[in-house]
């Protein structure tokens, strides 16, 4: 399977090219090469990675005896599949990593958009306990847009850029789950 | 000694709660409301009774039903943990009244130290050292507002029937006071069922820094040294050590006689903290009494080898305290992360839900006080706290690289925790070289803390793979027959389904 990568680490963006061969079961290599080897490429550079699913979405990843123990998950809000980044923590760093097929990349990113319309969506659970702004007010980026209550405290929830609130879905009083529609900024 | 008790409480302190009493060979007796019924507390008692829905004023604060569980089950006393009722004097009146031994102080002591302004007033009046503020509820807005001016910004505005961080607002300037005082209300009113607020001066950088108190139904009362409580996010204690780096012998017996001195004047007994803040040149003043087992308590317990729940317990069953002050010796030093249900990279955001894997520390030194277990979905109406991780070591480094350690084997899926910004506040310089304030943690954060390091390419690559092997094991799954037909030329559902074309169609790619 080859792959277009694009890997986020903090401020951080950069693109690989990525292929991922299984290597062959049952051959004459299988008492020495146990089947679980895989042989990638990134950016052209070959290596054997001897992976295991430890538990669902962790895998125990060795390269040349190198020891790796790496989560992946969605982002709250996130849809499943494979069109939203997953979250692949590896020791102490998370990397986002949005994959495509090559022939499909589209250059959207998955960050903060500049323009056009972005949905604000509820990054957990909870009750919505106040609305603070109203229907086409301009709002700067970090304002307060609303406060959400979960496991008894209140978050508030703030617009990632500036704009116009285009629509508010939320209501107050009433309860949301992890990726409920907010607001919407234009 | 009593045969059986009720614990009016869920989650990891009740499970504590009920440790010590299988030790003790104390029958116990689980309360639930109805979202918790699959809760650890429930399956570790050995009798366990609804007592109604999940809003924490149809069940954990709803009196009369615990009084009806605990007649039902026979229960001879009844343990509250902290939080819920456990400073609500009201309920030990209603346990005296309905003939159960509430294990805690005396009513009278949680009356003068459970209102904060009342527990103020009396300690200004005996000359002892308090934050400069308000020693009553503020009636209105403009009221508190006009106080607030008088002691000067920056204020604390705090719920008087407050704790554990809520109904707590700091307001650095005139413009931030209306919102923050309706929210402070707010906070206090959904926490508390009180809406009273009250101001305090807020200190330049200040530690925190509390006292253990200990008292016998006899007339002794002693201390248990201190407990450095300074890392705090929100006014939430979210790391605490004992002891403090910064106390030295003689400030502890200052504090600690200071401590005694206010736990004889409220006429205290059982267990109780003092606590304190402790400016830059160790001028210390008191801030509130919390009259119950605190969160944090286990730091004190490995530290001084005592087990706190069995002496509240002992004390309320009417023994004598086996400790003098003299015999209280504390030994290396203890760290407690609690570790919390919410995103750190995500502005700490509440993240309940289903906890698909769970893999616990354990080794040397290593103890873990949990009200959670793999499988088991944390619901979103009640505390973020997980389980709290504590370690001790023969000193402050030692005891932090075995939490390091600890932190490290500690794998929670499914939801996320707050163990990743432990590890790096682990690793920061400051809480290394042990500089604490109650600020530190917001100025961390706002340095970074949680910003992602340089990434490291052979991570890099380990990320790759894990993912694109993550999306080939759910798409196997997902579509188990491989169709004959390219997924590029489906259309509909599949797409729909799953944008993300099928193995075989990757392959010539």
């Amino acid at each position: 399977m080859k792959l277009a990568i694009r890997i986020h680490s903090g401020s951080k963006t950069s693109d690989h090219e990525f292929e991922l061969t299984e290597t062959m079961e049952g051959t004459s290599g299988a008492a020495t090469r146990p089947s679980s080897t895989s042989k990638i490429s990134f950016d052209g550079e070959t290596l054997l990675a001897d992976r295991e699913e430890i538990a669902p979405g962790v895998y125990s990843i060795l390269i040349d005896g190198r020891s790796y123990e790496a989560q992946v998950s969605k982002r709250a809000g996130d849809s499943e599949g494979a069109s939203s980044p997953y979250v692949v923590t590896v020791g102490l760093r998370n990397y986002l990593v949005e994959l495509r097929d090559p022939r499909r990349w589209k250059r959207d990113g998955s960050g903060v958009r500049e323009q056009g319309p972005q949905e604000i969506v509820a990054p957990m659970p909870g009750k919505i306990v106040r609305v603070l702004v109203s229907r086409n007010q301009e709002v700067t980026a970090g304002q307060g847009l609303l406060v959400i209550e979960a496991m008894k405290m209140q978050n508030e929830i703030r617009a990632p850029r500036a704009g116009r609130v285009e629509r508010i879905y939320a209501q107050e009083g009433t309860g949301v789950e992890a990726g409920f529609r907010l607001i919407r900024i234009a | 000694m009593f045969r059986k008790i009720l614990i009016a409480n869920r989650g990891e302190i009740a499970v504590r709660v009920m440790r010590t009493c299988r030790e003790l060979g104390i029958g116990t007796v689980g309360v639930y409301s109805e979202v918790d019924r699959k809760s650890l507390h429930v399956r570790y008692a050995d009798e366990a009774f609804c007592i109604g829905p999940a809003p924490s004023t149809e069940s954990y604060l709803h009196i009369e039903r615990i009084l009806a569980a605990a007649k039902r089950s026979g229960a001879e006393a009844i343990h509250p943990g902290y939080g819920f009722l456990a400073e609500n004097p009201g309920f030990a009146r209603a346990c005296a009244d309905a003939g159960v031994v509430f294990i805690g102080p005396p009513v009278s002591a949680m009356e003068l130290m459970g209102s904060k302004t009342s527990a103020r007033h009396a300690l200004i009046q005996a000359g002892l050292p308090v934050v400069p503020g308000t020693d009553r509820h503020l009636e209105s807005l403009d009221e508190t507002h006009r106080v607030a001016e008088g002691i000067g910004y920056p204020v604390m505005l705090k719920a008087s029937a407050g704790g554990g961080g809520k109904g707590l607002r700091l307001v650095r300037s005139a413009a931030e006071f209306e919102s923050a005082y309706h929210t402070a209300r707010s906070e206090a009113q959904n926490a508390f069922g009180d809406p009273a607020v009250y101001l305090e001066k807020y200190l330049d950088r200040p530690r925190h820094i509390e006292i253990q108190i200990l008292g016998d139904r006899h007339g002794r009362l002693i201390h248990l040294g201190e407990r450095e409580c300074s890392l705090q996010r929100r006014h939430q204690k979210l790391l605490e050590e004992c002891p403090s780096a910064f106390v030295d012998g003689e400030l502890r017996q200052r504090m600690g006689e200071t401590a005694v001195r206010i736990g004889k004047l409220a006429g205290y007994w059982n267990a109780g903290t003092v606590e304190f803040l402790v400016d830059q040149s160790r001028n210390f003043y008191f801030l509130e009494v919390n009259a119950r087992l605190q969160v944090e308590h286990p730091v004190t317990e490995l530290v001084l080898g005592i087990d706190l729940v069995k002496e509240q317990i002992q004390i309320a069953a009417g023994e004598r305290l086996m400790w003098r002050q003299e015999d209280v010796r504390m030994r290396g030093a203890a760290i407690e992360c609690r570790v919390y249900a919410e995103d750190p990279s995500n502005n700490f955001f509440p993240s309940p839900g289903y906890i698909s894997r769970l893999q616990v520390p354990a080794g040397p030194g290593v103890r873990r006080d949990s009200g959670v277990y793999e499988g088991w979905t944390v619901p979103l109406e009640y505390d973020p706290l997980l389980s709290k991780v504590s370690v001790w070591g023969t000193a402050r480094a030692e005891a932090i690289a075995r939490m390091r350690r600890a932190l490290g084997e500690y794998e929670v899926l499914g939801i996320k925790t707050n163990i990743p910004f432990f590890r790096r506040l682990l690793e920061h310089p400051d809480f290394a070289a042990g500089r604490l304030d109650t600020g530190l943690i917001d100025r961390v954060l706002a340095a970074g803390l949680m910003e992602e390091e340089p990434p490291s390419p052979e991570e890099e690559r380990v990320a790759a793979l894990a993912a694109a092997l993550h999306v080939r094991g759910r798409q196997e799954k997902r579509i188990p027959a491989p169709a004959a037909a390219s997924a590029w030329k489906s259309t509909g559902r599949d797409a729909a389904v799953n944008r993300w074309p099928r193995r075989e169609g990757w392959r010539n790619g």
